[in-house]
């Protein structure tokens, strides 16, 4: 279980994490809902350990991960942008964590998530010549070959068009199952989240509020999710009441 | 018309120097008013060949300087240009980087023979060394910038969180992405070393005498075959990079 | 991060930034502040206590002001024509300098440093060079005396030529790569497409843009011929001196009170490049 205790952090006078406080159990992924510059990609980086809080706490299974230093706390940080290592081969990329880990049967490992991610006959190809779906899958693969303790996700389908990205939400969902992966998923689609989490939770100025189920996070009118509904009902009430 | 003209005289004037000075290397006897020597003779080529000759001693001298600025400055400017690229104030450190760099070498040994005279490095190579690094180092930071980029710092980033040491991360990561700058800076600053006279002269006090050092002391002889052989002996080696690589002379901007 | 890691890192920060102070900025700054203090009688072997003697002498004799005019009239005819010639060229051969055999040759200039670029200028120009011969040949001159005085000159043709003949390649090559850079082709097109012609495209897009996207290059490439030394050692006139060769003649002169003027003559120098650099530079930050 990852258990986060105020977690504090402040650039100058402005405050980017507020007493951040959360629980996460084995297996369950927390989506974050938040507008741009709520603090999200801070605290994600601080969890990866890429950023230093001011002040609180970060606990795997109780032990502290303070004095980890980001290769040894397993917690990997994905971007809305891929990051793939541009001199390295589709193959070598996924093959990436395993490599540093020295682990046996990297190639058995690396086929089956190629497989996995729809990606065989990309193997041997740079991460220039694939599309940016196809850059995020990699990049998604690359990130959970080694199971990784917490996945950190930072918006990561943002930047993909609609299509693509509702083939991504799938696939996350497919994979999350199977490889029971513990993850904290930020976005600032409410559908998104809705469809992605376990758990539900909202950002804004630094401050973290976590719902107790999702139809509490429904109900919250900040989180916009009653917006959207009511926006689809007066469209369908629309239709309906077309000539 | 007019262009193809234009463009002739051009590949002439570029090719004049290597002709000329090839022509005055193999030439005896250039009496005025004749346009080309009376004798043609190799006599000064082979001088090259022959064993502890000035030439040979001096080419190999330029040869071993030129490699030890371009790899100490290379290194030392990879690795701490990027320290540069992450600091503060950043703009500020980089400014700094400037002022050897627009100096004219020559004012610069000026300002600091003092410290070769006083180390006993004054005359000897690896003050010389030393003093090309001055000038070289700034050199590559300055180059090294564009390197560090934001994508980079956070493909380092993501090594980092993938489980990767700094060490792999930088044998893996970093120094494949920087390979072709870092062939660029190290070809660059060999140029540095291998053009240098000035300062090589003021710190060398004659006594280590490069190709560059060469070519002046025979053109003070009125000597122009062996002016022109050396001079030809600087031209030719950074000539044939070009065929390898246009960008390791120059790189645009 | 711990402590102990935070201390290893801020370590290695202080070890770096330490060599690069050591290597890069100490000796600007150290060598300057020794050659003020050699100037002011506060140093070196004939230090007798603080004086202004040596800086009224370099002063009141002229002879660096002299030179620092000359050189900036060097430097300036210099830059001028070499950025007239390479505009020219990277407008006329736009084409051809992208690939063919100009693309390649043009870069065989840079192969010639300062000190062979001045012999050659010399071998080609002076009255028994090259040129004499074959204008004699042509039956032009009759006799080399007749032939003009072209290096060692005190218009100080033969060192503008020497750089021109430098600089012209090098600029070419930043501006047609700036002119990559810029899009200006397709900024042609546009231009075209609203109603103007080529000239009016040159003039009012295609030189503007280049030019203020290399001035700091420019601006340094001044700076570097400013204080060039090789070439007017070697064709220079004996009446105008460039600031570096003044300089270091007052360190070859064996007169022990020659030296603590060269030491002013190069702390003035640096001063006024450094001053140059930085009003230029923040000058071209706000414009650019």
């Amino acid at each position: 279980m990852l258990t986060i205790e105020n977690l504090h952090k402040t650039y100058h006078t402005h405050t980017v994490l507020h007493q951040v406080t959360l629980e996460l159990p084995l297996g369950q992924v927390l989506a974050v809902l938040g507008r741009s510059g709520c603090g999200k990609t801070t605290l994600l980086k601080t969890v990866a350990g890429l950023l230093v809080p001011d002040a609180g706490s970060i606990n795997w299974a109780g032990a502290s991960m303070e004095a980890a230093p980001p290769r040894n706390r397993e917690m990997v940080y994905l971007s809305q942008e891929p990051l793939l290592f541009p001199h390295l081969s589709v193959f070598e990329n996924i093959a990436y964590g395993l490599r540093v880990r020295k682990e046996a049967e990297v190639q058995a490992k690396v086929e089956r998530m190629l497989q996995e991610l729809e990606l065989q006959e990309h193997a041997q190809k740079k991460p220039a010549q694939l599309s940016g779906g196809q850059r995020q899958r990699v990049a998604f693969g690359r990130a959970i070959i080694f199971l990784p303790r917490v996945l950190l996700l930072d918006e990561p389908f943002a930047s993909l068009d609609a299509q693509t990205r509702a083939s991504m939400q799938q696939l996350f969902l497919r994979l999350a199952r199977k490889y029971s992966i513990t993850a904290l998923f930020v976005t600032h689609d409410v559908k998104e989240a809705l469809l992605i989490g376990d758990r539900f939770a909202y950002m804004a100025a630094g401050k973290l509020r976590i719902y107790t189920s999702g139809e509490a996070f429904m109900e919250d009118p900040t989180t916009g999710v009653r917006d959207e509904l009511a926006f689809w009902n007066s469209i369908n009430h629309k239709i309906t009441n077309l000539p | 018309m007019g262009r193809k003209i234009l463009t002739a005289i051009l590949a002439t004037a570029i090719l004049l120097p290597f002709l000329f000075f090839g022509m005055l290397s193999v030439g005896q006897a250039w009496f005025y008013p004749s346009v080309l020597p009376q004798r043609f003779t190799l006599a000064n080529w082979q001088e090259l060949l022959a064993g502890q000759s000035e030439l040979q001693v001096s080419l190999l001298l330029s040869v071993i300087l030129g490699l030890g600025v371009a790899i100490l400055s290379t290194v030392a400017g990879f690795v701490i240009s990027r320290e540069i690229a992450r600091a503060k104030y950043k703009n500020r450190w980089l400014l700094l980087a400037y002022w050897p760099f627009v100096l004219s070498p020559v004012v610069l040994a000026i300002l600091v023979q003092r410290f070769f005279l006083l180390t006993g490095m004054s005359g000897e190579v690896i003050g010389v060394l030393l003093g090309q690094l001055i000038l070289a180092f700034p050199f590559a930071v300055i180059f090294f910038q564009s390197f560090w980029s934001h994508e980079v710092l956070q493909l380092e980033q993501q090594s980092q969180t993938l489980g990767a040491t700094a060490v792999y991360t930088l044998q893996k990561v970093l120094l494949p992405l920087a390979r072709p700058l870092l062939l660029i800076c190290f070809f660059q600053t060999f140029l540095i070393s291998w053009f240098e006279y000035g300062l090589t002269q003021f710190i060398g006090v004659g006594k280590v005498k490069t190709l560059p050092i060469l070519v002046f002391k025979y053109v003070n002889e009125a000597n122009s075959s062996h002016a022109a052989l050396a001079s030809l002996l600087i031209m030719l080696p950074p000539a044939l990079l070009l065929w390898t690589n246009k960008k390791f002379i120059f790189r645009g901007i | 991060m711990t402590i102990s890691e935070l201390r290893l890192l801020s370590k290695r920060k202080l070890y770096l930034r330490s060599v690069f102070l050591l290597l890069a900025v100490l000796p600007v700054v150290g060598g300057l502040l020794y050659g003020l203090a050699y100037s002011l009688g506060l140093a070196g072997a004939l230090s007798s206590g603080f004086t202004l003697q040596h800086w009224q002498d370099v002063l009141a004799s002229g002879a660096f002001l002299h030179a620092l005019a000359y050189s900036v009239y060097i430097a300036l005819s210099a830059i001028l024509v070499a950025t007239s010639a390479a505009l020219f060229l990277t407008l006329y051969f736009k084409k051809s300098l992208r690939q063919g055999a100009m693309s390649y040759l043009l870069y065989l200039p840079l192969t010639i440093p300062a000190l062979v670029m001045g012999f050659l200028v010399f071998q080609l120009l002076t009255k028994s060079g090259l040129a004499s011969r074959v204008v004699f040949g042509l039956g032009w001159i009759a006799d080399l005396q007749d032939f003009p005085s072209l290096v060692h000159d005190s218009w100080g043709f033969g060192i503008i030529l020497a750089h021109v003949l430098m600089a012209v390649p090098f600029l070419t090559l930043l501006f047609h790569a700036i002119y990559r850079e810029q899009n200006l082709d397709q900024l042609q097109q546009v231009s075209e497409n609203l109603g103007a012609g080529q000239s009016h495209f040159v003039r009012r897009i295609a030189i503007p843009t280049i030019l203020t996207t290399a001035a700091p290059n420019l601006l340094l490439y001044f700076i570097f011929v400013l204080g060039s030394y090789e070439v007017p050692l070697l064709i220079g006139s004996q009446q105008h001196q460039m600031v570096s060769v003044l300089a270091v003649q007052k360190f070859h002169r064996f007169n022990l009170l020659d030296i603590p003027q060269g030491y002013a003559i190069s702390v003035a120098f640096t001063l006024f490049v450094l001053l140059l650099l930085s009003i230029s530079l923040k000058k071209l930050q706000r414009h650019g």
